[in-house]
């Protein structure tokens, strides 16, 4: 298939307003009358308020409004299991809870007055290990809910496990275990608030989850009191997301009510360290896993037992289990699977989406114990995932139908620049190499009833278009992806379409950029839309040009007849002939896509995603055996991508996951002792700069993936799942130790030599 | 001997900054106070909002500005430290009044070297700085420049084509 | 949010020596505030008047004589340092640390006077100027005195400076013939902080005898902690490199690290160890 548009590297859409610092984040935007909030979080992980006196706040000259929980309704929660109110009244749980809010005409001011507030708590013990939690004598944290153990039924047995170990010729059992990370959004979140006369709701958001969002507010302004108004979200620039920005959070909602109290438009951003331990993480992980395989290296069983950290609430982090059940059942063919997933309360901070959504964890788990099945078994670890590798048409014991499949090829090729056989088993000069693949959903993921996104097209008087998506931008690139579909479909170029996707008033619906969708849900909805519009546009041209509408074609906004070329018209001067007419149109088309996808049924099994994505990642490492510091000399990362709808925004997603993998693989960590964060801020969480990027090459296999648009699968989030293991296999092969607990420091490398050395 | 410049009572004083080849006469104490840095200044007084806070505390260089022609944290400098100096921030570069843009962000432009691009303003004004009258950049450089600059949404590679690109035209065009 | 606090802004050292005098311990003296202002911004630091030196020229300036030795004016900033043809050529060891401290805009706004005022343990510069024999001058209006730069911290954050006092000069000895100096941190990444640092100067002999030594120990104490009994092992032996791992491990004993979130007392004396070998090594060939 040839491509005009498609497959080109065409610079994002929004690059001239970021190179000149005129694009608008939440911290640039300025309203008339405008307020400051501020939160007042706990001074302590678990405790119960006695008092909370505000007076003295609410005197300070510059101070518009000070609340507390008793400001919101008695009941009223947020998250995913509605147990988190936006202010804590009565019991603090964590050391992020919020307390009392306040705003003022400055900043300044606003944080005056937080240190106003005096908060009497008697002090409670803490819990902070999800194992001291799931005793029976624990302290329950949330009376309402009766334990700290979450009543979430994470549970998939596919075959017989029992049955398989037993049959099994080599068995292996490990646990690994992975620490809090946070996004680390260059700009930190924030939001302002301003309800209109006639009490309807205006936001300025950073979220990824805009119509979501809004429903939440609406249910919001209710629980106020507030009936049958309207809210609207207005997404600016959005600094960083990685699903940062796919719950809402309290912050939010206060900023919601300061802003109903004064009537006044209120601003809340977080500063860097409020970033850190008022957001949500990555949630940290107990993995006990097991495989085995036949003599001949076939996988015959999986098994996985994991207990999550969920935190003090619940946010979407106690629902990464059923994206883990991907891999644990469909990644490498493996007939029996079990896994089981705990959520335990504890008083830490709690958890949330980020990037792979529980993916990582689940396959850091995976891969490293297939490199440990591979030497117990005796077979290479490469020939051990090439046997077992998932292919085009088959379908897994979870219930998923793989339609394309590059996952072999992308092996076959990792292990090919990597000088596999020649490099793998030397442990010369202390290197090594490792590999690890993924599989990731590729074309949306039905978590919710729907999955849809929804298109507005409209072409001008000029032969513009105009295309209204309810993606969401947060710097991927949606807007040029769709644009680039767009155009290609149309015939025009890519710079005469507009992408409008940043407000929910005008915005048709969408699910919000998460399991990443947007390229193939959002991308199809604009093709399918696009496909409308031309059919309208071709009929027009057709009776314009007199010829029959099969014979008209479209190339940089000019119609002509294919059999006769001189026939032709400029797409202005034709959108405008049907416009300025007696009983005149204009052209306008609108779609929208919901995937043929499926929810998991109750034991968790159905076709969640309309396609897969498969990668492989592989890695030479030098460890210092002296120091323990592990040096990445070499990276490949292979993906299948369905196909490159845009080569320049590909490889971003690929180079920039395989970073926050990296970090995530060696260096960073949210420290948090008995409750308190320790390391919230830049200097000492590590995050990779430009010295300590490694040279990576990007392999992209293109499989054409019939249900995407121009063949496209997703690509937002696997450039991370597969990093830590493939360095720790790398590590292995190169000193001989296995580190399985995230991230691999320079001192657990080093201790684990030492009792190598020792045995 | 406190009258220099002082916030409280009436002793208060102005400080001149030259931003983007503008003079700005700031009286201290109303328009501008001693622990205000000068992101504060740029941004909330001048509308400078080009300049961005990416951690505040001199980790992340979204803040980075030039002052007299060398990159400097922006949240880690007083405004008042700077009286008499002059400031370059991401508006100041290129053609104002034609609106051209800087050879830095048209590669910066053509290469997609960022994503969210909340870092690219610090980045660009390191690299600018880097560029300017130095006729031969090594990749070290390069790296020494960007080094500190934090990118979540890892664009390095990317930014790191950009840069060479320009050098590239550069060096073809002959001039510095 | 900075405390609010009165900002001034002296003319000449005089004026500034005269302002102190004047406020003493409810002021502070600012010199890039590369690290002042990020504790006044948490709170640990509040003074009622800030005393700007940075413009100071006077105090801007490195000089280099072939008989006294390189002396740096306190303000001078890192980056001028770094970049210094003189210390370069003379003293590349200060220079290479210069380039791993912090990122470029910090170097161009810090100063040296700054950093050594400010007496992180985990600073670059003093380990490497202590094994090169700096020393450092104060003044005040009562006078200056010149001690020893390894003399000059006290503890954590803490120095010699008496409430009057301001950092006017480091001196750098003049290099003896057949000296070799390296510095190395090792961190987790590349332009961070140093988990531990290490720095050495050997100075040999015709016979390629060790006649000095000095061993100095970042971040592994409460100051930069000279290793004097590895040094001692080191002196009067020729190139060994048993005897390198041997000083490392003595280097390892005779210092105070304590566990932090980012490593643990035992791993930095593991560091400090394998780091004092390689940097004897390292000094050595740099004869």
């Amino acid at each position: 298939m040839s491509f005009n548009i498609i497959g080109k590297k065409i610079p994002k859409k929004d690059a001239p307003f970021k190179v000149t610092g005129q694009a608008l984040y939440i911290d640039d935007v300025e309203l008339p009358g405008m307020l400051y909030g501020k939160i007042l979080y706990s001074k302590y992980p678990h405790a119960r308020i006695l008092h909370i006196d505000t007076s003295k706040a609410e005197k300070l000259p510059g101070v518009k409004a000070v609340i507390t929980a008793k400001d919101f309704p008695p009941h009223f929660r947020i998250g995913f299991m509605k147990d988190n109110p936006p202010l804590k009244g009565t019991k603090v749980l964590s050391t992020r809870d919020e307390i009392a809010a306040v705003c003022a005409i400055s900043p300044e001011i606003a944080e005056e007055a937080l240190d106003l507030i005096s908060v009497e708590y008697e002090v409670l013990q803490g819990i902070f290990d999800p194992l001291v939690a799931m005793r029976e004598d624990a302290p329950i944290l949330h009376e309402e809910v009766g334990s700290n153990i979450l009543k979430l039924p994470w549970r998939l047995v596919c075959g017989d496990v029992e049955k398989a170990k037993k049959e099994s010729a080599y068995v292996v059992e490990d646990t690994f275990t992975t620490q809090w990370v946070t996004h680390c959004c260059l700009a930190t979140s924030g939001c302002v608030a301003y309800f209109d006369v006639n009490n309807n709701l205006t936001m300025y958001s950073n979220t990824q989850i805009p119509s979501l969002a809004q429903n939440e507010f609406l249910e919001a302004l209710t629980a106020l009191g507030l009936r049958n108004r309207r809210v609207r979200i207005i997404q600016v620039t959005i600094g960083g997301g990685f699903g940062s920005k796919l719950d809402t959070y309290p912050y939010e909602y206060i900023a919601i009510l300061l802003a109903l109290k004064t009537r006044k438009p209120v601003k809340i951003v977080f500063s860097r360290d409020e970033e850190f331990f008022a957001t949500s993480p990555r949630q940290c992980t107990i993995t006990k896993i097991s495989q085995g395989c036949d003599r001949d290296g076939r996988l015959t069983f999986r098994e996985v037992e994991m207990i999550l950290d969920n935190g003090a609430y619940t946010s979407w982090g106690a629902t990464t289990p059923s994206v883990m059940m991907m891999p644990i059942s469909s990644l490498y063919r493996v007939p029996n699977v079990k896994y089981t997933a705990t959520c335990v309360y504890t008083n830490n901070t709690y958890c949330q989406a980020m990037r792979g959504y529980g993916n990582p964890q689940a396959t850091f788990a995976i891969e490293s114990s297939l490199d440990h099945l591979a030497e117990e078994s005796g077979i290479d670890p490469y020939d051990l995932r090439i046997i077992n590798a998932n292919e085009p048409g088959e379908i897994t014991p979870q219930g998923f139908r793989v339609t394309t499949c590059g996952l072999k090829e992308c092996i076959e090729e990792v292990a090919k620049r990597l000088n596999w056989k020649e490099k793998r088993g030397r442990g010369l000069k202390k290197r090594g190499v490792g590999i690890a693949s993924l599989i990731h959903v590729g074309g949306g993921a039905r978590v919710y009833k729907s999955d849809g996104c929804g298109t507005i097209i409209k072409m001008d008087d000029f032969g513009k278009v105009d295309v209204f998506t309810g993606a969401s931008d947060i710097g991927q690139g949606a807007d040029t992806v769709i644009a680039q579909i767009v155009a290609e479909e149309l015939g025009v170029p890519v710079e005469d379409v507009n992408v409008i996707h940043n407000d929910t008033d005008i915005c048709p619906w969408d699910v919000g950029v998460h399991a990443s969708r947007t390229t193939f849900v959002a991308g199809n909805s604009a093709l399918f839309a696009a496909k409308k519009i031309k059919k309208k546009l071709l009929e027009i041209l057709s009776k314009l040009l007199e010829v029959p509408p099969e014979d008209v074609a479209i190339k940089n906004g000019i119609a002509f007849s294919k059999s006769d070329p001189q026939k032709s018209i400029p797409l202005a001067r034709a959108l405008r002939r049907i416009h300025f007419t007696t009983g005149g149109s204009m052209l306008m088309a609108e779609h929208f896509y919901d995937p043929q996808n499926e929810n998991l049924n109750k034991e968790f099994r159905g076709n969640l995603s309309a396609a897969y994505a498969y990668g492989t990642h592989g890695v030479e490492v030098e460890v210092d055996t002296e120091t323990g510091k592990v040096k990445i000399l070499k990276y490949v990362a292979a993906h299948d991508v369905g196909r490159a709808i845009n080569p320049l925004l590909l490889e971003g997603q690929i180079y920039g996951g395989v970073l926050q993998g990296i970090g995530y693989a060696l260096s960073e960590k949210m420290i948090y002792d008995n409750g308190y964060l320790k390391n919230g801020n830049f200097l000492d969480y590590k995050i990779l700069t430009v010295r300590d990027v490694p040279p990576v090459e990007i392999v992209i296999i293109e499989t054409n993936e019939e249900a995407g648009p121009f063949g496209a699968k997703g690509i937002g989030e696997p450039g991370l799942v597969p990093t830590a293991p493939a360095i720790a296999n790398a590590i292995y092969d190169a000193v001989g130790v296995r580190i399985r607990d995230l991230p691999i420091t320079p001192e657990k490398v080093l201790k684990a030599l030492k009792e190598k050395n020792k045995g | 001997m406190e009258t220099k410049v002082q916030a409280k009572g009436a002793l208060s004083s102005s400080i001149r900054l030259k931003v983007n080849g503008k003079i700005y006469d700031l009286t201290v104490g109303k328009d501008v106070q001693p622990w205000h840095t000068l992101t504060h200044t740029l941004r909330e007084k001048l509308g400078f909002t080009g300049t961005k806070v990416g951690c505040d505390h001199g980790a992340c260089g979204a803040c980075t500005v030039l002052i007299e022609e060398k990159p400097v944290l922006s949240c880690l400098t007083l405004t008042v430290e700077c009286d008499g100096k002059s400031i370059v921030t991401i508006e100041g570069i290129g053609d104002p009044t034609s609106g051209r843009l800087d050879p830095l962000q048209e590669a910066f432009i053509e290469h997609t070297a960022f994503q969210c691009g909340f870092c690219t303003p610090g980045i660009i004004m390191s690299l600018k700085a880097l560029l300017d009258g130095n006729p031969s950049v090594t990749e070290e450089d390069i790296k020494d420049a960007l080094s500190g600059h934090y990118c979540r949404c890892i664009s390095h590679y990317h930014v790191l084509r950009a840069v060479k690109d320009v050098i590239e035209k550069r060096r073809r065009n002959g001039s510095l | 949010m900075i405390h609010d606090f009165h900002y001034l802004r002296p003319d000449s050292l005089q004026e500034a020596m005269t302002m102190l005098s004047e406020y003493g311990d409810r002021s502070k003296i600012l010199c890039g505030g590369q690290s002042l202002l990020i504790v006044m911004r948490q709170g640990m630091v509040a003074p009622e008047y800030v005393i700007d030196i940075k413009h100071l020229n006077e105090l801007n300036y490195i000089r280099f004589d072939e008989k006294k030795g390189l002396a740096i004016g306190a303000t001078t900033t890192h980056r001028a340092i770094e970049k210094s043809d003189v210390i370069k050529r003379r003293y590349p060891v200060i220079a290479d640390m210069e380039n791993r401290l912090a990122s470029i805009q910090t170097r161009n706004w810090g100063t040296i006077g700054g950093n050594l005022a400010h007496a992180d343990p985990a600073g670059d510069p003093a380990p490497v100027l202590i094994v090169l024999g700096a020393e450092i001058t104060l003044a005040s209006l009562k006078g200056e005195r010149t001690m020893l730069l390894e003399e000059f911290f006290v503890d954590y954050f803490t120095t010699q400076l008496n409430e009057d006092e301001i950092i006017k000069e480091i001196n750098v000895p003049v290099l003896p013939p057949r000296s070799g100096c390296a510095y190395q941190k090792f961190n987790l990444l590349r332009n961070d902080m140093g988990i531990v640092g290490v720095a050495v100067k050997v100075t040999l002999n015709e016979a390629g005898v060790c006649t000095d030594a000095k061993i100095c120990l970042g971040n592994a104490g409460r100051v930069p902690i000279r290793a004097r009994k590895a040094e001692g092992a080191v002196i009067g032996q020729k190139y060994d490199e048993k005897l390198f791992a041997e000083a490392g491990k003595i280097a390892s004993e005779e210092c105070e690290p304590v566990s932090d979130i980012h490593a643990s007392e035992e791993f930095r004396r593991h560091l400090v160890s394998v780091l004092t070998r390689r940097m004897l090594v390292a000094a050595w060939k740099a004869i």
